[in-house]
């Protein structure tokens, strides 16, 4: 049986962390924005598994990489929501080139 | 059987913040809450003064080891000299920031004390933890511990726009640039197969040079450069330093600073310094730093609310201080670890002035600071010193802190980069010197005297005192510096 070899996971990786960052870029919205950055944290993920089968599976390192990355985009989405929700009520929209109170 | 010295002081700062919310609960909403403040400033301290008690060379005599570097969890933590001296300096920050917060909070109201205090310690901690980081994923934990309880402080202040606003533009790019740094860490995991940082070293001084190292290497600079604001990665840094509550941009200009320094003597001095990769870091620092300097004191200039020319004047000392990051040796990391000595008492005597000023005036800008001198002598003499250290005028510490830095960078050839730090400095010279002038020379608006507690007097005094005392003989910390920079060499 062949197996997919590790090159595909990462130009996969590459493609999904390109569109996040496309996302992150050009996104007004801030909600929007955050969904960029979690594709990227995902591409990281795809890369570290596609790493960690590459070098050895026993050793767990790459995946425990993974596991913590995934409970810190949590974590970081929890806040995240937390200030667009009190954005919102302040400024009433969440557009990140709306949100501009402090002096230029 | 795990090594709890190894992490002694961030075990301490955790529990004294978890302590703070349980004993909240017990209290009537009513009451003053000086509790909380005091288990705040007590665990801190103890924190503090527990690192000398594991440095060895405990002046009281209580020394927990012998004065060798604890380890744990297979030498993943490890707390050497090194990582003492960037918790001291944390630490130090901490403390100054409980203070200011305290002050703070009279004029800026918030219901929730008691969880500000939990988040500050919950950051400190992290800061401190990366410090020993010795392996990419305690590393990456440790940052984000930090900034993620940044981005709660930054926009605490939930009904103001602008503390909203520096909340939002610090957790959307923050969380941008950690999804770098770990994209980085990802080819360099996949290049070396592990994730220790000195195994790292090992690996990569086995393989030529790739594209792939080069592209991760990219990644890891610019995420981690993010951090610690240096230009080109440097536009949420006045937004933020603005918006944000005035003691959590004091914690920030220091405490965040040291860890990301701290982060990047361990990465690139220890796991990426292999000939084939070595000349093209130092190659992107030096544009950075240069760039830092330039952009830092260039925009500062035109400002006029004083946390915002702070936030530029960080950029730029951000910048002085990878000059020294490039002279890779013992004297380079002296100079680094001095100067953030120096940078921390001038930075903090700054903002405790901040503070106070604008519980008083309720204002930041810098023409509200007209006839200081009048109003409270010991202002006005707090912001001439520490400002004239931060530009780097003698006798004052921040002279001597530049001296050794650049001299660091021209014995490694660095000779152009030392010329713009001394060019640009005397730039900086003209809008520290504004604030200064409006502090002493023009005529005040409103005579009324400002006061201070007897705490936040001493304080200030220590800050002169510290930067006149070290501009003219710095031996004692650079003694300190020196031992700590001798760990890693």
């Amino acid at each position: 049986m062949s197996t997919i070899p590790v090159v595909h996971f990462l130009y996969l990786a590459i493609i999904l962390f390109g569109i996040g960052l496309f996302g992150v870029l050009v996104r007004k919205n801030a909600i929007s924005v955050l969904m960029g950055v979690e594709l990227m944290l995902n591409a990281v993920n795809i890369n570290y598994l596609a790493f960690a089968k590459y070098w050895n599976w026993n050793s767990l390192t790459g995946t425990v990489f993974v596991v913590f990355v995934i409970t810190i985009a949590a974590a970081e989405a929890a806040v995240a929501l937390a200030i667009v929700i009190s954005i919102y009520r302040q400024f009433k929209n969440a557009n990140v080139d709306e949100v501009h109170y402090l002096s230029q | 059987m795990i090594n709890y010295l190894t992490f002694l002081p961030e075990i301490i700062l955790v529990c004294t913040a978890i302590l703070i919310l349980v004993v909240e609960l017990f209290q009537a909403p009513s009451s003053k809450r000086s509790s909380i403040r005091w288990i705040a400033f007590l665990g801190t301290l103890a924190a503090l003064l527990c690192l000398s008690c594991l440095s060895g060379s405990c002046p009281l005599g209580c020394n927990l080891t012998d004065g060798t570097a604890q380890q744990a969890f297979n030498g993943f933590i490890k707390t050497d000299g090194l990582a003492l001296y960037f918790k001291m300096i944390i630490l130090l920050a901490t403390l100054f920031t409980l203070l200011m917060t305290y002050r703070h909070f009279e004029t800026h109201k918030t219901p929730y004390p008691a969880e500000f205090l939990a988040i500050l310690l919950f950051s400190a901690a992290g800061a401190s933890a990366l410090t020993s980081a010795q392996e990419i994923i305690t590393l990456y934990i440790a940052l984000e511990t930090l900034t993620i309880s940044s981005y709660l402080l930054a926009s605490f202040m939930k009904k103001d726009k602008g503390s909203n606003e520096a909340g939002m533009k610090y957790l959307l790019l923050g969380a941008f640039s950690s999804a770098l740094l770990l994209f980085g860490f990802s080819y360099i995991y996949g290049l070396t197969g592990t994730t220790v940082i000195t195994e790292i070293a090992k690996s990569l001084a086995m393989q030529p040079s790739s594209p792939l190292a080069v592209f991760a290497l990219i990644l890891v600079v610019g995420g981690l450069a993010f951090k610690i604001s240096l230009a080109p990665f440097h536009m949420w840094t006045p937004d933020v330093y603005e918006g944000a509550p005035t003691p959590v941009t004091a914690f920030l200009s220091v405490a965040s600073k040291t860890a990301g320094f701290a982060a990047f003597v361990r990465l690139f001095w220890v796991g990426l310094n292999v000939p084939s990769l070595q000349p093209i870091w130092m190659g992107l620092f030096a544009v950075l730093s240069a760039m830092s300097i330039i952009l830092g004191n260039l925009e500062a200039i035109p400002q006029k609310n004083i946390k915002r020319l702070m936030g530029y004047s960080s950029i730029a000392q951000a910048g002085y201080i990878a000059t020294g990051f490039l002279a890779i040796g013992p004297m380079g990391l002296t100079a680094l670890l001095f100067y953030i000595f120096v940078y921390l008492f001038a930075n903090l005597g700054v903002f405790l002035t901040i503070v106070i000023v604008a519980n008083k005036t309720g204002s930041e800008q810098i023409e509200d600071y007209a006839g200081m001198w009048k109003r409270s002598p010991l202002i006005g003499i707090v912001l001439l010193v520490c400002l004239l250290s931060l530009a780097g005028v003698p006798p004052f510490a921040g002279f001597s802190g530049k001296w050794y830095l650049f001299g660091a960078a021209i014995s490694k050839g660095y000779t152009w980069l030392a010329l713009i730090g001394m060019t640009f400095s005397v730039v900086s010279l003209f809008y520290y010197l504004q604030v200064a002038k409006q502090a002493l020379v023009v005529a005040p608006k409103d005579p009324s005297p400002i006061e201070m507690s007897l705490l936040e007097r001493s304080v200030l005094i220590l800050c002169v005192v510290v930067t006149v005392t070290l501009g003219v003989w710095p031996r004692p910390i650079m003694d300190l510096a020196q031992a700590a920079a001798s760990s890693l060499f």
